[in-house]
């Protein structure tokens, strides 16, 4: 997802918090697929304690899905009516199913509120429960003396003579470009920008892009294909109420089994399923949205529908990558992304079991219709794996401290590090990494020459 | 917000036409028609997305002269952009209004206190927290 504003991704985010299950860091050793991390769940496990405190997350502890972990900053979230339904049927099944762990605020927390419910979590949350950058960190940032400047466009990183980066370009406005300098430089733009940038800045020695001795920079692009069922109920849940995030989510098929026909998994969540208006403009399959159509349609689900998505563990493939378009200009008339991306057979066979399986889930749970759709085009597609991380500057483009292995004082804090992308929402892999990487650096400071 | 000039007359007519097709009377739902969709509904709607009133505009153009049902037709099967566009503001329009949803009884999207008593399946939670791990060990 991407937004550009003060928080960028997570002011629209759905807060989902997950952390990656431990095999998600050998996929190569268990799957034979894909690589393996330079770390492991156990390294990363006390940073996503911490950043869990930092973000306010809410859930509950004791998930056989997991290993053990501290108890939540704060209880679950309800799991309404619809939540109750699945949770009962997957229990009948033998299932998994959890209570969803979201950023968001069960309780008064760091200085916000307690989510109200109302289920505008996607397009911002005005009651400031949902833990997006722009009021987790941003502020506290401010306080300590950090320089904000919105509305900056960066189009190069910079170097000096010995190679190293020292700062950025950047356009705040109409009028000439601006230098920033800087002993250190943290590049944090997405897996779509980031690598762009890195293409952009190519310099005297770095011909290819910046960082790019691997010639892997934009390359190995992951998404998270995603699929969305949904079920309709005969009961009267007031499902258009409910935080969205995840009422409860389900990692029953996360793990790779074989028999399957593919490797690797995906992850379940539920959701509530908002008011009037997104039952009129749901595509239902085959059928006519106007007239009385669309009145059928909203008395079904309005209130009585939920939402399973399903997101799939997408493997990484040098073909899938961002490029610089050679025709295509942003507004300062530097070259913008361009995405080359084909679904892979296992992540097309691995969807398809997926929703007959959340069929079957939805069947259990009393729904008398579901609505699939296979592949959703507008959501999901958290990009991911675009410089990715390793021990071996040949196979990799940053370090496992995410220094770039060619500009050791140039930092990616961003899901471009990722070497393989999990089933799991990525925010909370992504904060925990990074907040790894912000002590390594505090820490080894000295070691960065100026 | 710019001032961007609103819908001419010419316009909501036509407008004030398809909605009737995109919403007719249902049952306790009353018809576009007989809430004015197209006066201060529609006004509602390209106040809080302006950026909708281009390619309304564009959309209606692109019909004009066809009779509704006709329009929407081609529309369907030729247009899925524009269809969206029109269904969005047809349908935000009628969905915002208070018959409606007083004929819906629905009250809206509103803030809530979460409840004390809990998330809502704590025993099936015990449950499942008795189950075996079913992560894959590593190492
Ligand atoms: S439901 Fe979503 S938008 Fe509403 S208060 Fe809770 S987190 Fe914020």
């Amino acid at each position: 997802m991407l937004f550009h504003g003060v928080g960028g991704s997570t002011v629209l985010f759905s807060a989902h918090w997950m952390r990656f299950l431990p095999s998600d860091f050998r996929v190569k050793t268990l799957d034979g697929v894909a690589d393996d991390w330079p770390i492991d769940y156990a390294e990363l496990a006390p940073f996503y304690d911490r950043i869990d405190g930092q973000f306010g997350v809410s859930g509950i502890a004791g998930d056989p899905a997991y290993p053990d972990r501290p108890e939540y900053p704060m209880p679950p979230l309800p799991i309404g009516d619809w939540g109750k339904r699945v949770a009962a049927a997957h229990a009948k099944m033998g299932w998994h199913w959890w209570p969803g762990s979201n950023a968001i605020n069960s309780r008064d927390y760091g200085g916000r509120r307690q989510c109200v419910q109302r289920s505008t979590c996607r397009a911002g949350c005005n009651e400031g429960a949902k833990g997006s950058v722009d009021r987790t960190h941003w502020p506290e940032s401010e306080r300590h003396g950090v320089r904000l400047i919105t509305d900056a466009q960066v189009s190069r990183i910079t170097l000096d003579e010995k190679g190293r980066a020292n700062g950025a370009l950047y356009r705040d406005g109409p009028g000439p470009e601006k230098h920033i300098k800087a002993d250190v430089v943290i590049l944090a733009a997405h897996a779509i920008g980031t690598p762009r940038l890195l293409l952009l800045s190519a310099a005297k020695g770095h011909g290819n892009g910046l960082a790019n001795r691997s010639g892997l920079v934009g390359r190995r692009l992951m998404m998270h294909p995603l699929s969305r069922t949904i079920g309709l109920f005969e009961e009267p849940m007031m499902s258009w109420q409910g935080h969205w995030g995840q009422s409860l989510y389900c990692l029953q098929f996360a793990e790779t089994d074989v028999s399957r026909g593919f490797v690797r998994g995906a992850k379940w969540n539920l959701s509530p399923s908002g008011g009037p208006l997104m039952a009129a403009l749901y595509p239902w399959p085959g059928e006519r949205l106007w007239g009385a159509a669309m009145h059928e349609h909203v008395n079904a689900w309005l209130g009585r529908a939920a939402i399973w998505g399903v997101t799939a563990e997408d493997l990484p493939e040098v073909e899938n990558r961002v490029d610089l378009d050679p025709e295509l200009c942003d507004r300062y008339g530097d070259p913008a992304p361009r995405l080359h991306y084909t679904l892979s057979q296992n992540s097309r066979d691995m969807l398809a079991f997926m929703n007959q399986r959340v069929e079957e889930s939805f069947r259990a749970a009393g729904a008398y219709r579901t609505l699939l759709r296979p592949l959703v085009a507008e959501a999901g597609w958290h990009a991911l794996g675009t410089c990715r991380m390793g021990d071996d500057p040949e196979t990799s483009v940053v370090d496992r401290w995410q220094r770039c292995h060619d500009i050791p004082n140039l930092l990616i804090l961003d899901g471009s590090a990722f070497v393989t992308c999990s089933s799991v929402n990525p925010s909370a892999t992504i904060s925990a990494l990074a907040l790894r990487a912000a002590d390594h650096l505090v820490n080894h400071r000295r070691d960065v020459a100026r | 917000m710019d001032d961007q000039p609103a819908l001419d007359d010419q316009s909501r007519a036509q407008l004030a036409e398809l909605a009737e097709v995109i919403a007719p009377r249902w049952g306790d739902l009353p018809a576009a028609s007989e809430i004015a969709l197209s006066q201060a509904p529609l006004d509602r709607v390209l106040a809080l997305r302006p950026d909708l009133l281009a390619p309304l505009k564009a959309v209606l153009d692109r019909v004009r002269g066809r009779p509704p049902e006709a329009a929407m037709e081609k529309l369907e099967s030729t247009d899925a952009a524009g269809l969206h566009t029109l269904l969005t503001v047809v349908a935000g329009a009628y969905y915002a209004h208070p018959d409606v949803r007083a004929a819906l009884h629905y009250s809206g999207q509103q803030a809530q206190s979460l409840p004390r008593d809990g998330f809502g399946a704590e025993e099936l939670v015990i449950e499942m927290m008795q189950q075996p791990p079913i992560y894959r060990k590593v190492d």
